[in-house]
C-alpha cells in the first residue's frame, strides 16, 4: 500500500433495484510506476447467497472518451444475503482514466441467476437429460505418463486438507546483517593495515615529551611538544639523536615558562617555533651550547618573555618580534654577516629599554643603539666597534 | 586535533554506542504489532480429569459467526486446540494467537480447513501457552482477516536503520580509535593525523550511509505485500 501515493474513494450511484450493487469504490494510484487500480465494494441485495459475478468496467478519459472496455469475472465466492461484500482483488485500470462506469452483466445466487436484466430460476432444474446426451466415445488409452500432470494439477486444487503453519515471524533482515559484518571487517581491516604500514614508513615517533622527526641516521627535529612541565630543556641528544632543529610551531601557544637549550651541535630555530607561548619568561643557553640560529619570528609574540641568555645563539630580524618586555638580552651576533639595529630583533615601534645587553659582535651599524636604552651593555669582543654615521656622529 | 580530543571523542562515541545499544533494546522498534490486543474468551466451561484440564471457550468478535467455540485441552505434555464451527465449510482459514500467561504473545498459526465438519482438527500449541485467541481469516474465499500481523511501518524502519547505522559508526569509530593506540602506542597521534585515518573515517561514514539505505531497503522488500493484497488492509467505513 505504501507505494500508492493517491487513493480516492467514490460513493457510486446506488440503484435499490439491482440485484448487485455497486456501493462505492477506491483508486489506488501509483504516479511514479503510472498505475491505477480500482476496489469495488459491492452489495448483495437479494436475499440469497450470491456465487458469481460478471460486470463490465467501462473506462473514460478526461474528456469522456472512452478509454477501455473489459468484463471481470468474479467467482468461487460466498457473499451473504443483504450485504457488502469486496472482491479480494483490484483491478487494473488505464492510468489516464478518470471516470468510470460499471454495468452488471451476471449473477449468480443460491437457487436464481440473473442475467441481461432477467431473473431466472437456477434450483430444481436440470441442464440435460442422460436420453438427451449423445454416447460418449470410448476413450483412446493414453499413456500413464501422459495422465500424470492431468492428476498433478488435480492435486494442486486441495478439496480437502488441512493445514497448519506457524506465521511468527521476527522482523530480521538477514543482508543487512551481514553487509554491516562485512564492512565492519573491512574498516578495521583497512586501518589495522594502514597502521602497520605507518609504522613501517613513518619517520615520526615520540620521546620524552617530544615529537621527533627523523632527519638523517642520527638527527631528528623537534616538530612538538607535549611533556606538560613549566620548564623545557632541550637535551643535545634525545635517545641517540642529536637535535639539529625545531620546527616551525613545535611550541606554539604551549604554557612554557622556561627553555633551557643544551645542544651541542648546531641547532636551527625555524619561524614560529615558540610563537604565542605567552607564559614564556626565560630562555636560555650555557656559552658550551652549539649555535643556536633563530629564524624570523622564532619568538614571535612571547609577550612575558623577560630574560633571553643565549650567548651563542644567532639572530635574525625580528626574531623575538613582539616580544617587547625582554630586559636582558645575550647573544653571539646576527645570522646576516651585517649586524643590525637591537630594535630590529624585536620589530619594535616604540622605543625598548634593556637592563642587560651582551653581545659577542664587532663592528656594529651607526643605528645599533638607535630606539633602545641600555642600562648595562657589554661586548665579549674586544674588537667592538660603532661605524660612524653618515653625519660623523656614532649613535650611542 | 590533538590526541586527547580524539580519545574524547572516542570516549564520546562508545557512550553513545552503549546508550544507542539500551535504546535499541528496549524500544525493541521491530517487535511484531498486531491488529487486535488479546481479548479474553468467556469461558464456557471447564472440565478436569486425571491427567488433564479441558476448557471450552466462546469466540469473541466476528470470529463468532464462524467459530462458535474452542476447547483448550492442557495435558502434563501437550497443548491441544480443537475449533467448533458455526457450520461446515467449503474452506476456513483461521490464525491461532497463543499467549503466555503475561498475555504475551507466543505463536501465531494459520490454520487452513477445506470441507470442513463442525469440528476442526487438533492444532497443536507451544507448551508455554496460556490462552489463545482464534481470528478468523477467510471463509469459503471471502476474505476477512488477511493477517493478525501488522507490517512495520516505514519510519519505524527508518528509525531503526538510522540507530543501527549510526551505532555502527560509533563502533567503527572507537574500534578504530582503539586499534590505532593499540598498535602505535605514542606514535598513534601521528597516525591520527594523517590522510589514511580521515580517508578510514570518510569510507566508515559512507558506508554507514549505505548502511542505512540497504536496511530500509531490505526491510521495505521484505514488509511489501503482494501487488493485490494490499488493497485487502483498507477497510470501507
Amino acid at each position: 500500500m505504501s507505494s500508492y501515493n493517491r487513493v480516492e474513494k467514490i460513493k457510486y450511484a446506488k440503484d435499490p433495484t439491482d440485484v448487485v450493487s455497486l456501493d462505492e469504490y477506491i483508486v489506488f494510484e501509483n504516479a511514479r510506476a503510472e498505475e491505477k487500480c480500482v476496489v469495488f465494494k459491492f452489495s448483495n441485495n437479494l436475499n440469497q447467497q450470491l456465487y458469481e459475478l460478471r460486470f463490465e468496467v467501462l473506462q473514460y478519459d478526461t474528456e469522456g472518451d472512452l478509454l477501455e472496455k473489459s468484463v471481470a469475472i468474479y467467482k468461487d465466492f460466498v457473499a451473504a444475503p443483504n450485504a457488502p461484500f469486496v472482491p479480494d482483488a483490484k483491478l487494473r485500470i488505464n492510468f489516464a482514466c478518470s471516470r468510470i462506469q460499471v454495468r452488471l452483466i451476471f449473477a449468480a445466487f443460491d437457487r436464481v441467476k440473473w442475467e441481461d436484466g432477467e431473473l431466472r430460476d437456477n434450483s430444481y432444474r436440470f441442464d440435460s437429460y442422460a436420453e438427451a446426451a449423445a454416447p460418449e466415445p470410448a476413450k483412446p488409452k493414453t499413456p500413464v505418463a501422459q495422465s500424470l500432470p492431468q492428476k498433478k494439477e488435480a492435486e494442486k486444487i486441495p478439496k480437502s486438507g488441512f493445514s497448519v503453519r506457524h506465521v511468527t515471524h521476527k522482523n530480521h533482515a538477514a543482508f543487512p546483517k551481514a553487509f554491516d559484518i562485512i564492512v565492519c571487517l573491512l574498516i578495521l581491516a583497512f586501518v589495522i593495515t594502514t597502521a602497520f604500514l605507518f609504522r613501517r614508513s613513518s619517520e615520526k615517533f615520540y620521546s620524552d615529551g617530544f615529537d621527533l622527526e627523523l632527519v638523517s641516521d642520527d638527527t631528528v627535529n623537534i616538530f612538538g611538544y607535549d611533556g606538560g612541565g613549566s620548564s623545557v630543556t632541550v637535551p643535545a641528544k634525545i635517545g641517540d639523536y642529536t637535535v639539529s632543529k625545531i620546527s616551525a610551531g613545535a611550541f606554539r601557544k604551549s604554557g612554557v615558562r622556561e627553555i633551557v637549550f643544551e645542544t651541542e651541535a648546531e641547532l636551527v630555530i625555524e619561524s614560529g617555533a615558540f610563537a604565542g607561548c605567552r607564559f614564556l619568561r626565560k630562555v636560555t643557553a650555557s656559552e658550551e651550547c652549539g649555535s643556536i640560529f633563530l629564524m624570523e619570528k622564532a619568538f614571535d609574540g612571547c609577550t612575558a618573555l623577560r630574560t633571553v641568555e643565549l650567548p651563542t645563539a644567532r639572530l635574525s630580524a625580528n626574531s623575538f618580534y613582539g616580544s617587547y618586555r625582554v630586559e636582558e638580552l645575550s647573544f653571539a651576533r646576527f645570522v646576516s654577516l651585517r649586524a643590525l639595529p637591537l630594535k630590529s630583533v624585536f620589530g619594535a615601534e616604540e622605543p625598548m629599554k634593556f637592563r642587560k645587553v651582551n653581545v659577542d659582535l664587532g663592528r656594529v651599524p651607526y643605528d645599533f643603539f638607535s630606539g633602545v636604552e641600555v642600562d648595562d651593555f657589554a661586548s665579549r669582543n674586544p674588537a667592538f666597534e660603532i661605524e660612524t654615521a653618515p653625519s660623523g656622529i656614532g649613535v650611542v | 586535533m590533538t590526541i586527547v580530543v580524539w580519545r574524547i571523542l572516542c570516549l564520546a562515541s562508545m557512550a553513545l554506542f552503549v546508550a544507542g545499544l539500551f535504546a535499541l533494546l528496549f524500544t525493541r522498534l521491530l517487535k511484531n504489532r498486531y491488529y487486535r490486543d488479546f481479548c479474553p474468551d468467556e469461558l464456557m466451561r471447564e472440565t478436569e480429569t486425571a491427567n488433564s484440564k479441558n476448557s471450552i471457550y466462546f469466540t469473541s468478535g466476528e470470529t463468532k459467526k464462524y467459530i462458535k467455540k474452542y476447547a483448550l485441552c492442557k495435558t502434563a505434555y501437550d497443548k491441544y486446540l480443537v475449533c467448533n464451527f458455526a457450520k461446515s465449510f467449503r474452506s476456513i482459514r483461521y490464525f491461532v494467537v497463543e499467549y503466555t500467561k503475561r498475555k504475551r504473545v507466543l505463536a501465531v498459526q494459520q490454520a487452513t480447513e477445506y470441507s470442513t465438519g463442525d469440528a476442526s482438527k487438533i492444532i497443536s500449541l507451544h507448551s508455554r501457552c496460556a490462552s489463545v485467541n482464534v481470528v478468523v481469516g477467510a471463509v469459503d474465499g471471502l476474505e476477512i482477516n488477511h493477517h493478525v500481523i501488522r507490517p512495520l511501518t516505514l519510519t519505524k524502519i527508518r528509525l531503526y536503520a538510522f540507530l543501527k547505522s549510526f551505532m555502527l559508526f560509533l563502533f567503527l569509530f572507537a574500534a578504530r580509535h582503539i586499534a590505532v593506540e593499540l598498535i602505535l602506542g605514542s606514535g598513534a597521534k601521528y597516525f591520527l593525523a594523517d590522510l589514511m585515518n580521515y580517508i578510514a573515517l570518510g569510507a566508515s561514514f559512507a558506508f554507514c550511509l549505505l548502511g542505512y539505505f540497504v536496511t530500509v531497503g531490505c526491510f521495505r522488500r521484505k514488509n511489501m505485500k503482494a501487488c493485490n493484497g494490499g488493497s485487502l488492509e483498507y477497510e470501507f467505513l
